[in-house]
């Protein structure tokens, strides 16, 4: 599962470092604890439920800014605020456990049950075959946007279809790791592979390797010191990054 | 003119923002071969113009047909259409070779074309973050060249390069003009297109309409239009980019005779 997980969250990072969509990670797993509220007030399943919520969420604000004249990060800023602080709001007024609240904000890696690793499979395959067969488009749509719209490429197209991949995915590294970390586990391993990497094959490689080395080494650290997991994966990633960090590319 | 021969067609176009038209009604046809300069004075919508012609924002009217398709989007087209912005704005962390960024251009692209010629091969294995301003507008010159497009738009190529790369842009211009592409290009100075362009769309609100189009004769362009948009009368070819040509472009594209 970890082997899974690894893969899964880093080539999705990949995405969100190379498009400058790390903030937007960061709204959709802090915003997701509005999500775990409702899920608890309303008795829904929280796993289906997140991932309705964060992709309600994921499309709605991304709606929002293309048509405000509001940058990006300021309608990201907005509702990251505002979401969370009716969550707060919510989980005190209905007075839900405190215990509720820990597993959201810290998530715990033994509550992934069978559907979620179906899940977890599916979405690393569904994304293997989208990146496969849209690769060059989706490389060109990434970093040359203007070009790509001119030569009839459609880029907005591609952008929701990450923001759905990336919406899923938040919502399952919610489990594992929490809210808090969650987007740090999709990030960060994409970010050390990005800042050693000359070009683009070199990136696609180093980014699952080192989301793979995260999870196996943070997940036995966590095994043998009695640690809790998420933390661990993700402290794991951040100690890769700042080895990683003399070694940029001349 | 037969209509396999037609490029780019517009009909009736308008377009804006914020419900203000900024281009109205504008019509043209651009056939294999032809070179459209579109000149206006800054803020006079030539640049929306282009970003409608392509698609890019909806029109407010009329229509757009490129190789006789109303829309884009297929594989056809991004093949046959190759645009150099006005300014090249891209994310200089992203890790890509300048040999990757050319392989994008469309599937099965000849990396190698003009390579040579602008200076970029030993570049071919460099980050392009690591790329100077005018590397980079050189490198989207040899992506544009890379697929052999039918229709090359390029929006001021000579405003914001140093003296190479408006050589290089003149240059790239006039092998495509010989060897039988359309070119549609947008600059507030006719006077760099001279001896290029074919045909010349004027956008101005001073004119009748709010613009003019019309070929360029061996005369030059019409007394109107020359008057209005500041520029000589006659054509004939610049002798400068030329002679550039000759010693530099012989042979394939490849650098080789």
């Amino acid at each position: 599962m970890g082997v899974v997980l690894g893969a899964l969250f880093s080539l999705m990072g990949a995405f969100v470092v190379t498009r400058g969509m790390a903030f937007f990670g960061d709204f959709l797993s802090h915003s997701a604890l509005l999500g775990g509220a409702l899920a608890l007030i309303i008795g829904a399943d929280p796993s289906i439920f997140l991932i309705i919520y964060c992709l309600a969420v994921g499309f709605a604000v991304s709606a929002i800014w293309q048509r405000m004249p509001l940058s990006r990060d300021t309608v990201l800023g907005v509702f990251y605020g505002g979401t969370v602080s009716i969550a707060v709001l919510l989980m005190t007024g209905r007075g839900l456990g405190q215990q509720s609240l820990m597993q959201f904000l810290l998530g715990d890696i033994l509550l992934i049950g069978p559907h979620d690793v179906w899940l977890a499979v599916g979405l690393l395959a569904t994304f293997t075959v989208f990146g496969t067969m849209n690769r060059r488009r989706l490389v060109k749509a990434s970093f040359l946007p203007e070009v790509a719209e001119a030569e009839g490429i459609n880029v907005r197209g591609y952008e929701l279809a990450i923001i759905a991949l990336m919406s899923i995915t938040i919502a399952l590294s919610i489990k594992v790791v929490g809210v808090l970390l969650a987007n740090a586990m999709v990030v960060i391993p994409a970010a050390a592979a990005k800042s050693v990497s000359r070009n683009l094959r070199a990136f696609i490689v180093f980014a699952p390797v080192f989301g793979l080395l995260s999870f196996i080494a943070g997940l036995s650290i966590s095994f043998y010191f009695n640690l809790p997991s998420g933390p661990a994966i993700v402290a794991t990633a951040f100690a890769l990054f700042i080895v990683t960090l003399p070694l940029r590319p001349k | 003119m037969s209509e396999a021969n037609t490029v780019l067609r517009a009909e009736g176009l308008s377009a804006g923002y914020g419900g203000r038209l900024i281009v109205e009604g504008v019509s043209f046809t651009l056939h294999d071969g032809d070179v459209l300069a579109v000149v206006g004075p800054n803020g006079s919508g030539k640049t929306t113009l282009i970003r409608a012609l392509l698609g890019m924002i909806e029109p407010v009217a009329g229509r757009v047909e490129i190789l006789g398709r109303k829309g884009l989007g297929s594989r056809d087209v991004e093949r046959a259409v190759a645009y150099i912005p006005q300014r090249m704005e891209i994310d200089r962390t992203f890790p890509i070779s300048l040999r990757e960024m050319l392989a994008l251009s469309a599937p099965g692209a000849d990396v190698e074309r003009f390579l040579d010629f602008l200076e970029l091969r030993p570049l071919l294995d460099s980050r392009v973050g690591d790329l100077s301003g005018g590397q980079l507008q050189r490198a989207m010159m040899a992506y544009a060249a890379a697929k052999g497009p039918r229709l090359l738009v390029m929006d001021e190529p000579t405003s914001w390069v140093d003296a190479r790369g408006a050589d290089c842009a003149l240059c790239i211009m006039e092998e495509f003009k010989s060897r039988g592409m359309a070119l549609l290009v947008v600059t507030h100075d006719f006077s760099s297109l001279e001896g290029i362009a074919t045909h010349v769309l004027g956008i101005s609100h001073s004119l009748d309409g709010g613009y003019f189009f019309g070929p360029v004769t061996e005369e030059g362009i019409s007394g109107r239009a020359a008057s209005l948009f500041g520029v000589s009368h006659h054509g004939g070819a610049n002798h400068v980019h030329c002679a550039f040509r000759i010693n530099s472009l012989k042979g394939d594209g490849h650098g080789n005779p």
